[in-house]
């Protein structure tokens, strides 16, 4: 597969978090995807149970090996959505609306499930080789 | 109680033959927490990892949002970013689950952790990041 690039580009703003410092801040950056997973926009309806979000196990040795940039979020309105890498182990918890984009690492697999309920997951995951 | 405001956007023209990717993500946070910071940490090395927050993050769930972006523009500074089942200890082996490469960033609500630490895998990057806990 030839390599192509994802433009990320994240902003952060806030008047009020502090009362002598405002925050604005701006950050892009332009990623090479090389992976031989290639996960578009997908949904998927979640239980209590945990299940994967990756296709296949990700590999890679980029950036100490497993690497892949992530986009998570939670479209519900009532119940939280939680994620827990290849050891069960909790690392990031999406309340309603909320979502996060990071490049997960040294994990084979990332997996998903919802604190009740069936809630619908919205994801993309793009490995690195 | 705070407002922040966040917004992502994501998009790339060649990542799929007949697909385009093009959307923007927003969303308005209310940290409530009683920890939020700013902060500036120039990584120790390799073989040593930095912790971030100041105290242990709590509430439910020990819920924070964390925004991290590796300043660093050298081949090889990457950082691993592990999560401390503890403030003031070391992340394990199996506690690593993201990475930045130089340039590269991150947001997320974090949960399940007291604190997260940083290892440079060479040289000495600089992180800036922005760590507000969700509620107190």
């Amino acid at each position: 597969m030839a390599n192509a690039t994802l433009k990320a580009t994240f902003s952060i703003t806030s008047s009020d978090l502090f009362d002598s410092i405002s925050i604005a801040k701006t950050v892009t950056d332009s990623l090479t995807i090389n992976g031989d997973n290639r996960q578009g926009l997908t949904t998927m309806v979640t239980s209590t149970s945990y299940a994967d979000i990756n296709v296949e196990a990700l590999a890679g040795s980029t950036d100490g090996g497993k690497k892949a940039y992530v986009y998570i979020k939670n479209p519900d309105t009532v119940d939280d959505l939680i994620f827990a890498d290849d050891g069960d182990q909790i690392f990031c918890r999406l309340a309603p609306g909320e979502f996060a984009f990071y490049p997960t690492a040294d994990n084979t697999k990332i997996q998903c499930k919802s604190s009740a309920n069936t809630p619908i997951v919205e994801f993309m995951l793009l490995e690195v080789a | 109680m705070a407002t922040v405001n966040v917004t992502l956007s994501l998009s790339s023209t060649d990542l799929f033959a007949k697909q385009n990717i093009s959307f923007t993500e927003t969303d308005v946070l209310s940290p409530a927490g009683d920890q939020m910071i700013v902060g500036r940490l120039v990584t120790t090395g390799s073989g040593t990892e930095d912790n971030i927050s100041l105290k242990a993050l709590d509430g439910t769930n020990d819920l924070a949002y964390v925004f991290l972006n590796n300043l660093s523009s050298t081949s090889g500074e990457y950082v691993k970013i592990g999560l401390c089942a503890a403030h003031g200890t070391d992340s394990t082996t199996g506690d690593w689950f993201a990475v930045l490469g130089p340039g590269e960033f991150m947001f997320m609500p974090i949960s399940d952790m007291q604190d997260l630490d940083i290892e440079a895998a060479a040289g000495y990057p600089v992180i800036e990041y922005i760590l507000m806990e969700k509620a107190a």
